[in-house]
């Protein structure tokens, strides 16, 4: 072939391949296929028998990728299933559980870590159409002041009412007020029914709104997500 | 010897105990040791929730008479939180009475603090 | 030439980036149910992805595992500038660097050697012919560099512009085209016989 020798694999390594190798005509290998790559037309190499020479190397081994490529089987039968048990069990033993927030009255030694509460509190907050929940932390309501004069170890909260942070994605179709009014419902309701845990605020947050296709939208969701919080209320239990 | 393995004998009456408490899905050890660290209890102070009853700690009091016992429960979805805690309390001060009967009441003096760790 | 130039890897990722961006967050926040889902969702992409820079199905799902482990660990720490798609992609590659880069002494050359094929030349069936380049180009792929292989992979088989490769395996997009011509120069003298 018209390449200079140099790169030959019997004996010598990927190590000796210059990346200036120049062709018998003078042009540069490598310029040679980049142009190639890209489609520009060039008038010395489409007459050039040194330049066709080194193109037909190229597309040759293009031809074999492209069969290897065809060659792979579109589903591989991979254990999907077994690969994320194993990925699983290790992260099981690295949970990141969270604080760890009271449950029942002050008197009582009733605990559930955040990871588990939001859980729930998302899946209530979803039992309403067209509305996704994303972040979701419980934080010790800073307006308490019944609290133990003890202060409780790192990690857990006092044993005072929570307060909840949620961020939701809601359909084009709600208005604001209400899907926020509807999202606090259901999670004080959700903290009552199923956990059993005191909560004094929730704070809403729409951060972003889906089309009916259940799509983010694109350009302005910083704004919406502004603006909805701007309208976002406040509502206090008891 | 007795008073290392007291407490691992009352750690496996308090898992049973607790495993058995209706809305107990199961106990989970490793979360156990991650919350206990942050509580910072040092991990060379007793080793009773060892064979079987990981998930459970169960502690003599120092200087006082009584037991502080850790139970942290992964519980089944469908269940109140609260209750199951409740249940698992009463579960585990009903075992303690059992596992000693006719000399002091264990139970009078244990604090049982229970943590749910997740739910399936 | 190939027809899947020029498309990033993610647009090759065929699920939906915005359910994936709700999973991230649940998952960053300890939801460890979210970041099963997203096991599952990727797992896919991601084991072709290092059967390819690997060659074996094996090592693919080892690598592919521990990436995703890495994941769960960073996951706090990602804040959701790039896809989650991406972003595993970028860690199964550099995985994947290292296992090519571990493996260097193994893979002599001389126990690839001589991948031309002379044998073919009396013109098998057509089907059968197809199959044995197929293997010599296995075979000589063996032959390249770690960081070779990588860009050449992530360039010819996975069809990522040179600008991703750059962002993936953290060397300029010049840098890049040098490695991919230079593993293009290798193989096409090891497939000499092929022409």
């Amino acid at each position: 072939m018209a390449m200079n020798e140099g790169g030959a694999p019997g004996g010598t390594s990927y190590e000796d391949v210059p990346e200036d190798e120049v062709l018998s005509c003078g042009r540069e290998l490598a310029q040679v296929w980049e142009q190639a790559e890209t489609g520009e037309p060039d008038p010395h190499t489409a007459g050039c028998p040194h330049c066709a020479e080194a193109l037909r190397a190229l597309r040759s081994l293009e031809a074999v990728v492209a069969r290897a490529r065809d060659d792979e089987p579109q589903e591989r039968p991979w254990d999907t299933a077994a690969l994320a048990g194993r990925v699983m069990d290790v992260v099981r033993l690295e949970l990141r559980p969270g604080r760890t927030l009271p449950l029942g009255e002050a008197d009582e030694d009733a605990w559930i870590v955040e990871a588990a509460a939001a859980r729930t509190f998302r899946a209530a907050v979803e039992s309403l159409p067209g509305v996704r929940a994303g972040s979701c932390r419980i934080e010790a309501d800073p307006q308490d002041t019944g609290r133990p004069a003890s202060a409780p170890p790192v990690g857990w909260l006092p044993r005072g009412p929570a307060r909840v942070r949620i961020e939701v994605q809601v359909g084009l179709s709600w208005n604001l007020q209400l899907v926020a009014d509807e999202v606090r419902a259901r999670i004080v309701a959700a903290a009552d029914r199923e956990l059993g845990m005191r909560v004094a605020a929730v704070d809403v947050v729409i951060a972003d709104l889906l089309d009916d296709a259940g799509n983010a939208g694109n350009a302005g969701n910083a704004e919406n997500a502004e603006n909805a919080e701007n309208a976002d209320t406040e509502g206090r239990q008891g | 010897m007795t008073e290392q393995q007291a407490p691992r004998a009352l750690a496996d009456v308090v898992g049973t105990a607790v495993l058995a408490t209706p809305g107990v899905a199961f106990l989970r050890p490793g979360l156990a040791e991650l919350l206990r660290s942050s509580v910072g209890l040092g991990a060379g102070r007793g080793t009773s929730g060892a064979a079987g009853a990981s998930g459970v700690r169960v502690e003599r009091r120092k200087g006082a008479q009584g037991l502080d016992i850790e139970v942290y429960v992964v519980l089944s979805r469908g269940h109140r939180a609260l209750d199951v805690t409740r249940a698992v309390r009463s579960a585990v001060v009903a075992a303690l009475e059992e596992s000693t009967p006719g000399s002091t009441p264990r139970s009078a003096s244990a604090r049982v603090k229970v943590t749910v760790t997740g739910v399936v | 030439m190939p027809g899947d130039r020029g498309r990033a890897p993610e647009d090759t990722d065929a699920s939906l980036p915005h359910e994936d961006a709700l999973l991230v967050v649940r998952a960053a926040e300890g939801d460890d149910e979210a970041f099963e889902a997203l096991v599952h969702r990727h797992a896919p992409v991601l084991l072709r992805l290092a059967t390819r820079l690997l060659g074996s199905p094996t090592e693919a799902e080892d690598a592919v595992q521990e990436a995703f482990v890495s994941a769960w660990r960073k996951l706090p720490e990602f804040r959701g500038d790039a896809r989650f798609g991406t972003w595993m992609h970028r860690i199964v590659t550099n995985r994947c660097l290292n296992v090519l880069r571990s493996r260097q002494p193994v893979a002599a050359l001389d126990s690839v050697a001589e991948p031309q094929a002379p044998e073919h030349q009396v013109s098998p069936p057509r089907a059968a012919e197809g199959r044995a380049a197929v293997q010599d180009l296995s075979r000589a792929i063996e032959g390249l560099s770690p960081e070779q292989r990588v860009c050449w992979v992530l360039r010819e088989l996975d069809g990522a512009p040179y600008e991703s490769i750059a962002e993936t395996v953290g060397i300029s997009p010049e840098a890049v085209r040098g490695r991919v011509f230079r593993a293009r120069r290798y193989l096409t003298e090891a497939m000499a016989g092929w022409r």
